[in-house]
């Protein structure tokens, strides 16, 4: 029942939020000096016929909320309107780029988070030892080095030293597809390991120190027993949820490695619709961005209470 | 588990590698016009794509003939500022209003929390997005929009800081002393809880100039004919086959600054924080009663 109250308390004030900020995007937007019969118009002569037709087909006369209104109603029957530089269908547009996006996400997320638990529980086992000082060393770097930095440094080895395989520009087939991420969810994988593996190491050793490990070796348990079934399950809990949030930040932060290795996602859509005052992509990017973010550390906050009942919903 | 700095000195060997770089990439950046060679913007159509370490130009130069060196500190003195000034941003609105709420609580208490709420239940970089899009891309923008996503952190801290802090001793004194609010918010408590914050704002420091420098690498940021490091990176990307130079030192640049920046922040948080140092004099009483011992078990019981 608790549990019950909590979600619809957290799904309402989910809604509301995306509401309230796609409002605010969709007028404040038309309040800025960008003028959308300009962008729509572009290079053509602007006659006060083509005016006219441009105003009534986008019904730019009416008041702003009316105008909002008819947008979202459109966005919650699945309707995302046409875009104003080249009136395509915004709907076709975000979805022809959101694999890359989400192949971004997903193998980064998966690479990153493996990588980093293993990495954090070897250097906790070893601590104090020099190859824990290597492994967090290592982390401190990467988590001082921005990713994009990270990345075109990397393709710059990789253009220059490694001839001959591709991984910019779009794709035909799923290895294709495949090969393109490969590298770039690798870097962005690094964020998780600089993040993650340091949370985990110091939750693991914080784990270690505490009682009850000394109980269970006073048990005579095996001490493979005692880190990977008893320290380690308490340890994780903590790495979960960061990684959510990670995993949940990182939809925004893909147009980083998009914009560098000039990938079709979403990321770099949303940079040249800004750049070109393209209302309804910058809108719907921003609702969708926002709702992915929300919805994901939503299901972080209900997994973490399953995963750990100590956890007090309010 | 932080490192414990054993000598309780603020100068450390790392804290004092990172401190002096740090001033001296602060000096050359101050005074940036009067140490760089050539005019930033100077174009010179004799020197195309010089390699770096060549005659005249260290760094080498651009697709217009533009020095490297001059354009790289020209360009710290706007990553620095810039740094300096969304953290500004963050202190002055952030930690008055963590104060106020803190202090009264009431309506404008509960106002201003589900405000950052919101606002921080959107990751920095979809915020400058989203701010970008509706105020226009641009320097100022870009202040402003990252200097607005580090605000609820920090209003938030110095809202539970002195949460704690209204109820001591000597805060009572002062209102029986019959001290205005205002003079017992900014005097009496403010220098109390300021000091653990400090390091917060040296770490800030370091993201705010990676923030900055990626907006303006995604071309959101500063805008030709001006500069930061993030311009001149993406410039670089530009010239990639051209010149690596042009890619390669700002990218050096920039991290070793920031991987600078979270070291010294460290030392700063280390030095600050007294649980975490053993006190010299403490040193000094185990050297001579020739007590090993004593230190360890004092830390473990702090801790």
């Amino acid at each position: 029942m608790k549990r019950f109250r909590f979600i619809i308390k957290r799904l309402l004030s989910m809604i509301v939020i995306m509401f309230l900020v796609s409002f605010l995007v969709f007028v404040v937007l038309r309040m800025s000096d960008a003028d959308p019969l300009t962008v729509m118009i572009g290079n053509n002569q602007s006659t006060p016929e083509l005016r006219q037709a441009l105003t009534e087909k986008y019904h730019l006369d009416d008041p702003v909320h009316i105008q909002y209104l008819r947008w979202i109603k459109g966005v919650l029957s699945g309707d995302f309107g046409t875009d104003y530089v080249d009136g395509q269908d915004v709907k076709g547009l975000v979805m022809s780029r959101l694999p890359i996006t989400f192949g971004l996400v997903i193998m980064s997320s998966v690479i990153g988070s493996v990588i980093a638990v293993i990495m954090g529980v070897a250097a906790a086992l070893r601590k104090g030892k020099p190859s824990d000082a290597a492994i967090s060393g290592l982390m401190l770097v990467l988590s001082g080095a921005p990713s994009f930095l990270v990345s075109i440094l990397i393709l710059f080895f990789m253009t220059k030293y490694v001839p001959g395989y591709s991984f910019i520009g779009t794709y035909t087939n799923f290895g294709e597809f495949l090969q393109r991420i490969m590298i770039p969810s690798l870097i962005m994988a690094l964020t998780f390991v600089a993040m993650l593996g340091r949370i985990t190491r110091s939750n693991m050793i914080n784990q270690l120190q505490s009682p009850y490990i000394a109980t269970a070796a006073a048990k005579g348990l095996k001490q493979s027993n005692i880190t990977y079934k008893h320290a380690f399950h308490n340890a994780v809990i903590p790495v979960i949820t960061v990684a959510g949030y990670m995993i949940a930040g990182s939809i925004g932060s893909t147009v980083i490695v998009e914009q560098v290795f000039s990938l079709p996602g979403i990321g770099g859509l949303l940079i040249s619709a800004i750049e070109e005052n393209n209302f309804p992509i910058v809108q719907i990017l921003v609702l969708f961005m926002l709702g992915a973010y929300l919805v994901m550390s939503f299901v972080i906050d209900i997994l973490y209470t399953v995963l750990d009942p100590r956890v007090d919903l309010k | 588990m932080k490192k414990k700095n054993k000598a309780g000195t603020f100068f450390t060997p790392v804290v004092a590698v990172t401190g002096i770089f740090l001033a001296v990439i602060v000096f050359v950046s101050l005074f940036a016009s009067v140490i760089a060679p050539y005019d930033p913007l100077a174009t010179d159509v004799n020197a195309i794509y010089a390699p770096a370490f060549s005659e005249g130009h260290i760094f080498g130069t651009d697709g217009l003939g533009r020095d490297l060196f001059s354009r790289l500190i020209c360009s710290a003195r706007t990553s620095i500022l810039n740094a300096f000034l969304i953290v500004a941003i963050e202190v002055v609105i952030g930690v008055p209003l963590g104060l106020i709420c803190g202090y009264y609580r009431g309506p404008l208490d509960s106002i201003v929390m589900r405000v950052w709420d919101v606002i921080s239940a959107i990751p920095p970089l979809l915020l400058s997005f989203i701010l970008i899009a509706v105020m226009g891309k641009g320097m100022m923008t870009g202040i402003i929009a990252i200097g607005i996503s580090y605000i609820p952190l920090t209003t938030k801290t110095a809202r539970s800081m002195i949460m704690t802090e209204k109820k001591a001793v000597y805060v009572e004194a002062c209102k029986s002393m019959g001290f205005s609010d205002a003079r017992i918010i900014f005097v009496h408590i403010l220098p109390n809880i300021i000091t653990p914050m400090i390091s917060q704002f040296t770490l800030d420091i370091g993201t705010a100039i990676t923030s900055m420098a990626t907006l303006s690498f995604l071309g959101l940021g500063v805008q030709a004919p001006n500069a930061d490091w993030g311009t001149l990176l993406r410039d670089g990307m530009g010239n990639l086959y051209n010149s690596s130079a042009l890619l390669f030192i700002p990218a050096i640049c920039v991290i070793l600054v920031t991987v600078s920046i979270n070291l010294f922040s460290d030392g700063v948080q280390n030095y600050l924080d007294p649980s975490s140092r053993k006190l010299p004099s403490f040193k000094k009483y185990e050297k001579k009663h020739g007590i090993k011992k004593l230190s360890a078990v004092k830390a473990n019981g702090e801790a």
